[in-house]
């Protein structure tokens, strides 16, 4: 085995005993042979093992406690009323991280221009005319315009003359 | 595969750390998630100097592991009652913790030189009886505190797990979300940091 090999072998899975069987074998063998790449294995347990080996435990102060009781308490008491629950579901959306809100304008906005592109054409759109027709002759309708009524009717005459009727 | 590729995650802490996080009842996780708030502290005593210590070491200041340490109660708290008690209780809380001051740590700026001298001098940090062992212990957080603040968040999240929770590769990629050799790399990059530093010193002490 090659010393460049073996040294990141040495610095990452010998070192945490990942290797298999044969190649920590192998790994084993060449230090045994090659005192440069014996220094290095010394270097890194020195620097990067040793070290973290006497390290205790730490606590935190009272005041820490005092907090996360005092956040429970709060998010109880927010749970129990509609608004805070309310809030509780549009805070998470605010604080979403930018990539996210700018995915969302985007999207947004493409739906946008998309929907805005195939509007009407609606006055060009049989439907809508027939619809806005209907809709003028049942105001007429309405406000009793005799004349308009009249000229209806009349083409109706002239259609039932034309059938026979 | 041969060598000890330990599922215990086997702790640095202290004896007393151990012993503690082992004894987390599922009968006071149960009554915890069902809001007891008294089952609830009892748990925080037993592990907050473990999460607080965890998250010491990825964030390197002493307020911002407490913020951590905070924000890991809470979200355990809100989460109690899911919890499905597939995994170790240990597990859960170490992987909580440790992406949580992850995400802390990238979000702050490095450590300034005044927090480091603050920290250095506030002997309450670590629990050691003797005055004598609370000094050298002293000495110790220091060094070690010098060695993880050459490293960036990453790399100390995954020096941490391996160093001093004892979690092996496949372990550190599921509880980090990376893959097998990004924890290669990481640890790696570490230790040529950390040896890089030991030189240093070693020629500035004229060995």
């Amino acid at each position: 085995m090659e010393c460049k090999k073996v040294r990141d072998r040495l610095i990452t899975d010998y070192v945490d005993k990942e290797l298999g069987t044969e190649e920590n074998t192998e790994v084993g063998r060449h230090l045994a042979a090659c005192s440069g790449c014996r220094e290095f294995s010394e270097a890194v347990q020195r620097s990067a093992v040793i070290p973290f080996k006497e390290a205790g435990e730490m606590q935190p102060d009272g005041v820490v406690w005092q907090r996360i009781q005092e956040k429970i308490e709060t998010e109880r008491a927010r749970s129990g009323n509609w608004f805070g629950r309310l809030a509780d579901a549009w805070v998470p959306l605010l604080r979403m991280p930018p990539p996210v809100f700018r995915v969302a304008f985007v999207t947004a906005l493409i739906l946008v221009v998309v929907v805005l592109a195939k509007w009407p054409s609606s006055y060009a759109d049989p439907a809508y005319g027939y619809i806005s027709e209907q809709m003028t002759f049942m105001g007429e309708l309405r406000s009793g315009n005799a004349d308009l009524m009249n000229g209806d009717l009349k083409d109706y005459d002239q259609m039932f003359e034309a059938i026979g009727g | 595969m041969q060598g000890t590729k330990s599922q215990s995650f086997r702790s640095k802490v202290s004896e007393l750390g151990v012993k503690t996080m082992q004894e987390i009842e599922k009968e006071l996780i149960t009554k915890a998630g069902q809001g007891d708030m008294r089952a609830f502290r009892e748990i925080y005593q037993r592990v907050s100097g473990y999460v607080y210590t965890l998250a010491y070491r990825v964030v390197n200041t002493k307020h911002d592991a407490e913020e951590v340490t905070q924000d890991v109660f809470l979200k355990i708290h809100r989460s109690l009652n899911s919890f499905k008690f597939e995994a170790s209780f240990k597990t859960w809380l170490y992987r909580i913790a440790v992406n949580t001051a992850l995400n802390h740590a990238k979000k702050r700026s490095r450590v300034t030189r005044r927090e480091v001298e603050e920290t250095f001098e506030d002997p309450a940090t670590v629990t050691q009886p003797d005055a004598g062992k609370r000094l050298e212990a002293g000495e110790t957080e220091s060094q070690l505190k010098i060695l993880l603040d050459q490293l960036n968040p990453d790399q100390r999240a995954c020096i941490v797990l391996r160093e001093i929770e004892g979690v092996d590769y496949q372990g550190i990629a599921s509880s980090l979300g990376i893959n097998i050799n990004t924890v290669r790399s990481r640890l790696k990059r570490a230790r040529e940091t950390l040896m890089v530093l030991g030189r240093k010193e070693v020629a500035s002490h004229g060995m």
